[in-house]
């Protein structure tokens, strides 16, 4: 069985490192589901619901706990059991359209980066039949398509994705209370973001959403020059978002400034922990499959997408 | 510090370039957009003063390596003096002031002679030649400038350390012509036995020869105080030599002590010694002045002062614990030979010497020995013991009449250190360590001959157990305490745990025998290590005072090095021949290329050190660097 997927991997043209140069999201959002899912071993389309729907054939990736047996027994092909959603979960994507997003030191930037995971979770979603939304953040939420399963929605959220406008300054804090009132229903909040705001008050419109019965989980996104500055080189540093401009040798403060980000992510990761909201952190140079492995085996392991 | 080759010193201009580089640096800057610089201002503002050190840090060390490596090109070294810029010609003048440049001629003396001579060779010299001057002696000292007028002179002369310190100076030189300038009268006795010196062909010795002042020298070379301990009188010896070709066959020595009128006596010439006998001084200092009239050219040696400290003897009581049928059999026999035995014919022991069988009175008493005595009364027993905590020194000789009971009264008045048990008999044994530090026993420092303790065998020894705070100073095999001491008081108390004839054992037949007991004594009466109260110092290059006799504690004499006296002087080809020196140079001396010093290693090269630094250098510069770039 190992051969044949390997086989088939080969022989793949929907690779979703090859997708992710496309600008096309849908194409991007779909690869990057079906590659990332094709790596997993076991399907996380399964066990949703409880109540039998019907049957289909078997995939690779299944879980061999959902195939019929009985049915191999008597037809000698594999299929497996499906259930009928009884969740009506509803996933609200956030995502930071601000000025610094479009930090580019690699072959995307963070906003295009931002967009192709928030499109990739929107699809893995309402594949799964789960209601997915899309806010776009600036100062204030600048746009946002509401979460529902209707069969155009993936299309509406891609729109919206492609006519974003990444511009102004951030308040995710105050962008995060305008989110509380437009997710009434209870769901799972992903917030995408290079979280360059004042950490209190992000963290406490954080909190609010987890009060509000949400499940939260926070994307920190940051450019590969972000995390960690080239080693040499005399660079003149703008701030995309303030303007203010920098001179400086990047030998001389990159061991400074990379510790000081470390231990900013440390200790936002730590004060979310404690909160009881998910974190993950990545760079654009991080393949976009992987951390959507990462997101999806996270949350394999608690419930629903 | 002078240079090998001076002209890489240029590539010191190249210690410009990194500062201009470091001015005229374009700042070339490339536009990099982050989302926030948050970050970098925290590092920047932790780290800017510390970056701007290690910015200026890292230039100089830049600076100071690029210096070091032009420095390592041009290779310092130590030149002999470095003050002096390097010439084609370099000369050493060595002007003897030994005591015999004293001796005057036509009223001038020979070192003013001399200095003259030299003074017109210098002028012969190039401008820009190197001179050093130096006066030598028995040593010899760096002069800034030719004495203007008499030239102090005394002392010893030693040729070969004259010579050798000049060809020392000369030899880190680079100048192509190098001499040394010897103005000496080339008096013999300064001369050494046979050459010492493997006189380098490339050094040519120059001699201005001093005129003979005279040919004859009479001197007062000795005078010595034979009697230091004396009671009544006191004898001094005078000893005059007479160099060159002396006219006379008598001499009168006059002898003046203090306020006194001199004394004078004739002596031949042939025999030179003559002995004074004079009245005990009334303090502890006999000092006066020996005179002679010889008339000859160096007056300096015809007086000599002296001064000698003169005390009485020592008062040494020895008790005779067994009287024996002839004299060798007592028991003091051997100790009394020791201590009376005085070393020359003039001489005498520092030892009153007195011989009793009880104790008797102690006054004026430095030491008291019992010798094999059975035991003392409590009215003697009290006696010693004030004798001792006043000062006194107690020392016992045990012996076959001894026994434990016989010392419990002395025991019990702590004046003597040890439990005795009994005695070991017929068991040959040695001393087989001893305290060859202690003052007692300084004489008994090595292993071999009059040192050697360990050649005395005892056949029966006492078994003793010394008090707690008793310092053994000698054991015998087996760890039995042979000589020990205690201090009692302000006095002192010792015991040698055998007797001090030839019954237990041989020793007063050893040849360490009289030097030990003279030295246990002379430790114990304090006429040993008694504080010094005159010196006497020789004239030297270091000693520039005139002769005689100068107040202080202790007094100083200083008198004239006595060997200068033999004024006879040689030949300027004996003197080569006898210092090994070769011919004289010839005024167009020049040396051949093939010998010169220049391009060739020299032993006082810095480039190793200099090398060693720029490493060090380097490792500190990368160091530093490697941190900027982290």
């Amino acid at each position: 069985m190992a051969e044949e997927r390997a086989d088939r991997q080969g022989a793949r043209i929907d690779d979703p490192e090859l997708f992710l140069a496309m600008d096309d999201l849908e194409l991007v959002a779909h690869g990057v589901v079906e590659g990332a899912l094709h790596g997993m071993h076991r399907s996380p389309y399964i066990g949703f619901s409880v109540e039998f729907d019907a049957h289909r054939e078997y995939q690779h990736g299944d879980d061999l706990r959902y195939v019929n047996w009985n049915l191999w027994a008597r037809t000698d092909r594999l299929y497996i059991k499906q259930f009928k959603s009884d969740t009506d979960l509803n996933l609200y994507i956030l995502l930071d359209t601000s000025r610094s997003m479009l930090c580019k030191h690699g072959a995307y930037p963070k906003w295009a980066y931002g967009a192709r995971a928030a499109a990739a979770l929107a699809y893995l979603a309402l594949h799964n039949r789960d209601a997915a939304g899309v806010f776009l953040l600036g100062e204030r939420i600048r746009n946002h398509v509401p979460p529902r399963v209707r069969p155009d929605q993936f299309h509406e959220i891609l729109a919206l994705l492609e006519d974003a406008d990444v511009s102004g300054g951030t308040s995710l804090a105050h962008s995060l209370e305008e989110t509380i009132h437009l997710c009434r229903r209870r769901g799972i909040v992903v917030l995408i973001s290079d979280l360059f705001d004042e950490e209190e008050r992000v963290l406490r419109g954080l909190n609010d959403l987890r009060h509000y019965g949400h499940e939260v989980v926070v994307v920190n996104v940051l450019d590969a020059w972000e995390a960690e500055l080239p080693p040499h080189g005399q660079y003149e540093f703008h701030d995309l978002e303030s303007g203010e401009v920098l001179q400086t040798n990047a030998a001389e403060v990159r061991r400074g400034a990379t510790e000081a980000v470390k231990a900013w992510r440390n200790r936002l990761r730590q004060r979310c922990v404690e909160s009881g909201i998910d974190w993950l952190e990545c760079t654009t140079d991080t393949p976009l499959s992987q951390f959507l492995v990462d997101y999806l085996l996270r949350r394999t392991e608690g419930e629903g997408i | 510090m002078s240079w090998v080759a001076p002209w890489f010193l240029l590539g010191l201009g190249a210690l410009a370039i990194p500062v201009v580089v470091h001015l005229l640096r374009s700042r070339q800057f490339e536009r990099a957009d982050l989302g926030t610089l948050r970050f970098l201002h925290d590092t920047i503002r932790e780290t800017a003063r510390w970056r701007r050190l290690r910015d200026l840090l890292l230039l100089l060390l830049r600076l100071l390596v690029l210096a070091l490596l032009v420095a390592l090109f041009a290779r310092p070294f130590l030149a002999a003096n470095s003050s002096i810029v390097q010439a084609d010609a370099e000369v050493v003048l060595l002007l003897d002031s030994s005591a015999s440049m004293g001796g005057r001629r036509l009223g001038a003396n020979a070192s003013s002679i001399v200095r003259e001579r030299a003074n017109a060779f210098l002028k012969t010299l190039p401008d820009d030649a190197r001179v050093t001057l130096a006066e030598f002696g028995d040593g010899v000292r760096e002069l800034r400038k030719l004495p203007s007028g008499a030239m102090p002179t005394g002392g010893a002369t030693d040729y070969e350390r004259a010579l050798r310190w000049a060809a020392d100076r000369l030899t880190s030189s680079t100048a192509t012509r190098r001499e040394i300038i010897l103005a000496t009268d080339m008096q013999r006795v300064g001369l050494p036995p046979a050459p010492d010196l493997e006189w380098p062909t490339w050094l040519p010795v120059r001699i201005l020869e001093a005129p003979q002042a005279g040919a004859f020298n009479v001197a007062v070379i000795s005078v010595k105080c034979l009697t230091p301990y004396a009671d009544k009188d006191v004898k001094v010896q005078v000893i005059v030599e007479a160099s060159g070709s002396c006219p006379m066959s008598d001499i009168e020595i006059s002898l003046t002590l203090d306020g006194a009128e001199p004394i004078r006596q004739s002596v031949p010439l042939i025999k030179g010694a003559v002995i004074f006998t004079l009245p005990r001084p009334e303090g502890h200092v006999l000092q006066g002045i020996v005179r002679i009239d010889a008339s000859d050219a160096w007056p300096n040696d015809d007086s000599r002062p002296f001064a000698y400290a003169v005390r009485r003897p020592v008062k040494v009581v020895l008790v005779n614990g067994e009287e024996g049928e002839s004299a060798v059999e007592q028991e003091t026999y051997f100790l009394e030979t020791a201590l009376r035995t005085a070393p020359g014919q003039h001489s005498r022991s520092p030892y009153n010497v007195q011989i009793r069988s009880r104790p008797g009175p102690l006054e004026d008493v430095s030491l008291l020995a019992l010798c094999n005595v059975r035991s003392l009364d409590d009215n003697e027993t009290r006696q010693v013991r004030e004798f001792v905590a006043k000062g006194g020194a107690l020392v016992y000789f045990l012996g076959d009449r001894v026994e434990e009971w016989h010392y419990r009264r002395l025991r019990e008045a702590e004046l003597f250190p040890a439990v005795l048990k009994g005695r070991q008999l017929h068991l040959p044994r040695r001393i087989i360590t001893w305290e060859k530090r202690s003052s007692l026993l300084g004489v008994c420092v090595g292993q071999q001959g009059e040192s050697d303790l360990s050649r005395i065998v005892f056949r029966d020894a006492f078994e003793l157990e010394p008090d707690e705070g008793v310092k053994v100073l000698a054991s015998l095999e087996g760890d039995v305490p042979a000589i020990f001491h205690k201090q009692y008081g302000e006095g002192q108390i010792l015991v040698v745990s055998n007797p001090c004839d030839r019954e237990w054992t041989d020793w007063p037949t050893e040849t360490v025998f009289v030097p030990l007991v003279r030295e246990l004594v002379g430790g114990l009466a304090k006429t040993l290590h008694a504080r010094q109260v005159v010196v006497t110092q020789t004239r030297s290059i270091h000693e520039r005072r005139a002769p005689g006799i100068y107040a202080g504690d202790p007094l100083e004499v200083v008198v004239e090095a006595s060997r200068e006296s033999r004024v006879e002087n040689c030949s300027e080809a004996d003197f080569r021949k006898a210092l090994g020196i070769g011919s004289p140079p010839t005024d167009t001396a020049e040396i051949a290329a093939d010998q010169r010093p220049a391009g060739r290693r020299r032993p006082n090269e810095l480039w190793l050190w200099l090398a060693l630094a720029l490493l060090a250098l380097l490792m500190v510069e990368h160091s530093v660097a490697d941190g900027k770039s982290a």
